[in-house]
């Protein structure tokens, strides 16, 4: 269960954390106080001394060694979730200040066992004082930006740690063996080194404090906890530095203050974990950062000029006078590296300002140097040089980075107006596809303004309207419509202005007088702002189907007539077939109706003994059956010749027209007939039908020429009306009773004059009828009658082209 | 001997001498006989004759004539001012119901089915003798009062 002990350890540090973060904003509230009173004890300074190993020994076991080493715990688990390499370096410092607690504490517990050199003690603590502060110092430098990306933390900061106690105890054991210079002397007090590795310490722990209010303009409560620690850390050490004895009033509150600093430090290090967890930067990045930002630059050059320092201070005894500038020159180096002209040129004044205060401190014991203002004008002119070297460096640097992104900036230029090219051609292309779609569309493009002016209109619409594209582009569109289809042009631009889509039919006039129709759909255009521009219409010609639809409308008032016309004609059969059928049943009644009358008066005869009538009673039935035979047989012969299939052959109408009137000489011998027949009349026909036909004629010319002496019939072509024509010079006939001759039973003459059926002009008719031609009659009383007929509709004369001269021929017949 | 004057208009000679025979029967002997509907007419009304016409008591009418048939010669009859009162009985073998029809509008005394019989004719003759003894003038029978021979007709 791992949730628990997590759930304990907040329950419990969580109200020291709100407290904390409350309390931050008084937490300055020491710092001052104490350093106004070591002030006024340095100023006033009562003589009076303190000495007690007891409180020395808890004073540093619990707040140096003790405070410092849990700082830096909980700072190293703030660097387990951030992974900063400023708040390693933070804890570093912390793990050496503990170092130098405990070493001090053991070493007060041994003081009372036996006598110990003060001046190791003093020189080891210093100097662990100084490389803390150095820590903390190298921590704000790094920036707090700077993330490390490892894997492995708890190794990084173990490493960190283990480095940190190693440097501890490196400084323990030079100063317990003697290597460092003397730092103090039982009696007088701290040496110059004390002095400025205790104030350079101070200093460097100022500089910090100063750089994070740099930094950071809104300190979060941890920041501020850290911040006081430094500087209750800071007042301490300048209390210690001024103190005169170890038991003084100073040195006492200088140790409480750095007491006061370490639980401080516990305190941020608590709240650190708690920081935001920011964006974090590569090293160069985060270095080229801080490079920007001059307070960074500066206090790494007064690190670098103090870190000299001190190495100077170390071959004092060695060194002497000579060569005062000797480790001054890699600070400068350094920091004119780092930052350039400006901290080059501030470490060179401070180091320059440090060399004097040295001379003059330390003058007495080293001697004159008659070369000083020689070595000091060679080390500014070098250290300037450097400065100005560097400078050049950090513009040529700055410049290729300029023009690395400036090149970067043209690629990525180059890369979008290539991209921009591209896009152009596609452009083009798609526009070019749309243009060839709408010049080769078999529909017409209409694009119109909103005022209704031709904006844009495709070849086939300039087709369809005949006219150029220039004649029609910038002028209003309604000009080129049918003039009676303008208002519905115009009404429907109207609800293409109010954004609808319409459809609808418009004409178009032609050149030639006619209209083209188009089925027009158009749809508004509209702007960026959802403004009507104008419109767009589809124009597709429906002249084909309009003309289609039109003449299917006539087509079908035609048929409509052509019915009613049907209807009427059939009517008019149906009213002939009933009259036809009357006609049938007076011709078939009258006969019966006579046998009727003659047999029942034979009866009579019979009863009443009157047989001198009988012959002629039953002549007369005789008569009337026979009478009734022929009405059927023609009433049969009609009908076989409503049915019949016509079979169609060629015809020589004039040999037929011979055998016909060679048959009837034979039946009526003793006449005298006259025929002149045309010779080589040819027709198409169906032989049978036009043997009854030919014979029907003649047979009327013969009857109604018995009157007459000679029987002069002619037969020919009457080329005028294309009609065939028989003509007697026989009885004759009114031509107002022309239109009976036709009609079934009908005669113009009574029975007693010619017998008959009154249906052989009938036959005929019904004959030609069936060839496609007509029959018609000519006559006037007692001059004759002809008879035409052709056999195909308006004539048959042109086809044959056989009108010409028939032989007359005269024919006596001897009886 | 019948007193009345008779014109019969017929073209088939067997219709001819059967009717002459059934109007023998019935005590005519002098029966005057035209062919056909034209020489009826001229027999009837020709102006030529110059009111020296035939008037007959009785026009025996066959209705199918050669030229100009038995309706033809009725219509021009009536619509002659000195004819248009003359007594009409038509005479057919047809039952065609238009003729027939149009006959009775012109105000026939009867149509009667040939060939023409004694008993046919005799309620015609009796009735048409009744009105003339009872009234100097010789009225037109209203169609109401014709007698019509065993024919229905589709009104």
């Amino acid at each position: 269960m791992k949730t628990s002990p997590n759930v304990q350890r907040l329950s419990l540090t969580e109200p020291i954390v709100q407290g904390a973060s409350v309390a931050a904003s008084l937490s300055w509230l020491p710092a001052p106080v104490l350093l106004i009173a070591v002030l006024c004890l340095w100023a006033f300074g009562p003589v009076a001394s303190f000495e007690s190993f007891g409180l020395m020994a808890v004073n540093t076991f619990l707040g140096y060694a003790v405070f410092n080493a849990v700082a830096a715990a909980l700072i190293g688990r703030s660097f387990i979730e951030h992974r900063r390499p400023s708040l390693l370096l933070i804890g570093c410092g912390a793990v050496i200040w503990s170092c130098s607690g405990l070493v001090a504490t053991l070493d007060g517990w041994g003081l009372l066992r036996r006598a110990v050199d003060i001046n190791s003690l003093v020189t080891m603590h210093n100097c662990c004082t100084w490389v803390a502060s150095y820590c903390h110092l190298a921590g704000v430098g790094l920036t707090l930006n700077w993330r490390v990306a490892t894997q492995k933390p708890r190794v990084v900061l173990a490493l960190a740690y283990a480095l940190a106690g190693a440097l501890a105890g490196i400084v323990v054991l030079a100063a317990y063996a003697g290597w460092l210079p003397t730092f103090f002397i039982p009696g007088e007090g701290g040496t110059l080194v004390r002095h400025f590795v205790l104030s350079s310490a101070a200093g460097m722990l100022a500089l910090t404090t100063v750089m994070h209010i740099c930094l950071n303009r809104r300190a979060s409560p941890w920041l501020r906890w850290y911040i006081n620690a430094l500087i209750l850390l800071a007042v301490g050490i300048i209390a210690i530095l001024v103190q005169k004895v170890t038991g003084g009033c100073i040195g006492w509150v200088g140790r409480g203050a750095q007491s006061l600093g370490g639980l401080y430090l516990v305190v941020a290090a608590l709240l650190s974990r708690d920081e935001l967890l920011t964006e974090g930067t590569s090293l160069w990045q985060a270095l080229s950062e801080m490079r920007q930002k001059w307070p960074v630059s500066l206090a790494i050059a007064a690190a670098l000029v103090s870190l000299s320092a001190a190495g100077r201070l170390l071959f004092l005894s060695y060194l002497g006078a000579r060569f005062p500038f000797a480790t001054f020159y890699p600070a400068v180096l350094v920091a004119a590296a780092y930052g350039g002209l400006w901290p080059g040129l501030a470490a060179t004044g401070l180091s320059v300002a440090i060399v004097f205060w040295i001379r003059i401190s330390a003058d007495i014991a080293l001697g004159g140097d008659h070369f000083l203002a020689l070595r000091v004008a060679y080390f500014v002119l070098i250290c300037i040089s450097l400065s100005w070297f560097w400078k050049g460096i950090h513009q040529l640097q700055k410049r290729a980075i300029e023009a690395e992104a400036e090149a970067g900036y043209a690629s990525e230029r180059a890369v979008a107006a290539e991209k921009l090219r591209e896009t152009e051609t596609r452009l083009r292309q798609s526009e070019q596809s749309f243009t060839t779609f709408v010049n080769t569309a078999n529909e017409g493009v209409w694009v119109l303004e909103t005022e209704g002016t031709t904006s844009y209109l495709n070849k086939r619409l300039a087709q369809i309207m005949e006219r150029p594209k220039s004649e029609v582009v910038g002028r209003p569109a309604h000009e080129f419509v049918y003039p009676e289809d303008r208002p519905l042009f115009l009404q429907q631009l109207e609800i293409l202005r109010r954004g609808s889509v319409s459809r609808y039919e418009l004409r178009i006039p032609r050149k030639d007088g006619s209209v083209t129709w188009l089925h027009v759909s158009s749809a508004p255009l509209f702007d960026e702002e959802q403004r009507v521009r104008g419109s767009f219409a589809m124009c597709t010609d429906i002249t084909t189907r309009k003309k289609m639809e039109e003449e299917l409308l006539q087509l079908n008032s035609h048929l409509e007539q052509r019915v009613s016309e049907r209807s009427a004609e059939l009517w008019r059969l149906n009213v002939e077939l009933e009259s036809f059928c009357y006609s049938i049943s007076h011709e078939l009644r009258a006969p019966i109706a006579r046998l009727d009358a003659f047999s029942r008066l034979v009866q009579e005869a019979v009863v009443e003994g009157h047989s001198e009538e009988l012959p002629y009673l039953t002549q007369r039935i005789g008569v009337a059956s026979g009478k009734m035979r022929v009405v059927i047989d023609s009433l049969l012969l009609v009908n076989r010749l409503s049915r019949a299939e016509l079979h169609k052959e060629p015809v020589d109408l004039s040999q037929l027209a011979r055998l016909i009137v060679d048959e009837l000489r034979d039946e009526a011998p003793g006449r005298e007939v006259l025929t002149r027949i045309e010779s080589d009349l040819l027709a198409s026909g169906d032989r049978a039908m036009l043997n009854i036909c030919l014979r029907n004629l003649f047979e009327n010319a013969f009857k109604y020429s018995g009157s007459k002496e000679v029987v002069s019939i002619r037969f020919g072509f009457q080329e005028s009306s294309g009609a065939y024509f028989i003509s007697d010079r026989g009885t004759g006939f009114d031509m107002d009773f022309s239109h009976r001759l036709f009609e079934p039973f009908s005669r113009l003459h009574h029975d007693a004059a010619f017998e008959g059926t009154g249906m052989g002009l009938t036959i005929v008719k019904r004959i030609v009828e069936r060839h496609g031609g007509r029959v018609w009659a000519e006559g006037r009383p007692g001059e004759g009658a002809t008879f035409f007929f052709t056999l195909e509709e308006g004539g048959c004369g042109d086809w044959y082209g056989l009108t010409g001269g028939g032989d007359e021929q005269a024919i006596a017949v001897a009886g | 001997m019948n007193k009345l004057s008779l014109l019969l208009v017929e073209d088939n000679r067997d219709d001819e001498w059967l009717a002459l025979r059934a109007l023998k029967k019935l005590g005519f002997e002098q029966v005057r006989v035209v062919r056909d509907g034209c020489e009826a007419l001229s027999v009837l009304c020709d102006p030529a004759l110059q009111g020296d016409t035939f008037v007959p008591d009785l026009i025996l009418l066959d209705l199918k004539l050669p030229k100009m048939d038995g309706i033809e010669v009725l219509r021009k009859l009536r619509a002659g001012a000195a004819t248009s009162a003359l007594n009409v009985v038509m005479l057919t073998s047809s039952e065609d119901p238009h003729a027939l029809y149009t006959c009775r509008n012109f105000g026939v005394l009867a149509c009667l089915q040939k060939p023409l019989t004694a008993d046919a004719l005799l309620p015609v003759l009796q009735a048409l003798s009744r009105r003339t003894d009872s009234s100097a003038t010789v009225e037109y029978l209203t169609p109401a009062a014709v007698i019509v021979s065993s024919i229905s007709l589709p009104l």
